[in-house]
């Protein structure tokens, strides 16, 4: 291969690159955000308005998610009470809270694990991946709605 | 060389020009008239605090305060409005010259008790931030004379639909400005919108 050709061949690697490895970041950018925005923002717009942006709660009123004791120890309790909400005093981190929590019955057994493995996995949280099927086993043997714990 | 150079100069220029007309700008939202937006006097109202005490018009008038609507177990729009009030709240803690009120509209649940925890809860004490009951209709009311929504709603979630909006009014409880209380942005330019009537 004498130098001429191979200078042609290197422009001409050079100049297909570029537009071919834009054309893979655009397909491959929403498979690395798009999944992870869309659990965010699911979160957001059922737990976050009291739960906080970043789990972070809100004074004594709404119990926080991030460092939260309380979803290891209920941990298998966590699909109903997201579909079922609840009352009374619960205890979290030491510190009680007694504000109601929302029913969220429209909410289908993959959406309430994509919220558990956001929870599960965001600000320092390690619990547990929930998938489809464990979810809907789970709310099969929920106990009466929005009980007291 | 040169001719970089020049173009270096100039769109320093243009990004000076860009950032001075965003700052007039902020300026100009600085010292934008707050008009009277009630034209006849607002009706009087008496409700009943977390503390058990009447808050009346009496007890308002001459102070700059800030009024909201909302339910203590509103699943919705409430905890930010809250947030943000409370950034508000915290400001003006020691400040005798401002006063806010956030009024219930679930008056079935939301009893005196219930709103001494709630605000208990938050860290808030009255008279600086009064959350008042009292009769239904008399608050919907007081929320249609300050032309805000506030009302019965089976498809909202928590059963009520009401208006996020936090209401400025002045010393001499004339509605200055409406700000929404679920906006971190705006809940800034009611506290700047504050200060100036304080200073008014």
């Amino acid at each position: 291969m004498n130098k001429a050709t191979k200078n042609r061949l290197l422009r001409l690697l050079l100049v297909v690159s570029i537009p071919v490895s834009g054309l893979l970041f655009i397909l491959i950018y929403p498979y690395f955000t798009g999944e992870k925005m869309t659990d965010r923002k699911r979160y957001e717009t059922y737990c976050g308005n009291c739960h906080g942006k970043e789990g972070q709660g809100f004074r004594d009123l709404y119990p926080p998610l991030a460092g939260s004791d309380y979803l290891s120890k209920h941990e298998t309790e966590l699909p109903c009470l997201i579909r079922h909400g609840l009352s009374g005093t619960i205890t979290v981190n030491g510190k009680t809270f007694d504000q109601p929590m929302p029913e969220l019955p429209f909410l289908n057994p993959s959406q309430i694990a994509d919220i558990l493995n956001f929870v599960n996995h965001s600000w320092g949280n390690h619990g547990r991946d929930w998938g489809e099927k464990d979810v809907n086993i789970v709310l099969g043997k929920c106990p009466g709605q929005a009980r007291r714990m | 060389m040169k001719q970089r150079i020049t173009t270096g100069i100039v769109a320093l220029l243009i990004l000076g020009v860009a950032l001075t007309a965003c700052k007039s700008e902020e300026k100009k939202a600085d010292q934008a008239e707050l008009l009277v937006y009630n034209q006849d006097p607002l009706p009087d109202f008496k409700f009943m605090n977390q503390d058990s005490q009447w808050v009346t018009q009496q007890e308002v008038m001459g102070k700059i305060h800030v009024m909201d609507f909302f339910f203590t177990s509103c699943p919705t729009i409430c905890p930010v409005m809250k947030a943000n009030m409370l950034t508000i709240y915290e400001k003006y803690a020691t400040d005798d010259r401002v006063i806010l009120v956030s009024h219930s509209i679930d008056t079935r649940h939301d009893s005196v008790p219930v709103l001494k925890a709630y605000a208990e809860r938050m860290g808030v004490t009255a008279p600086r931030w009064n959350f008042v009951t009292g009769d239904k209709d008399k608050i919907m009311g007081m929320a249609k004379s300050y032309m805000v929504t506030a009302m019965e709603d089976s498809t909202e979630a928590g059963g009520y639909a009401h208006s996020g909006a936090m209401i400025l009014f002045d010393r001499d409880h004339n509605i200055r400005g409406f700000f929404d209380g679920t906006s971190e942005e705006e809940t800034k330019e009611l506290s700047v919108a504050m200060d100036r009537l304080l200073n008014e």
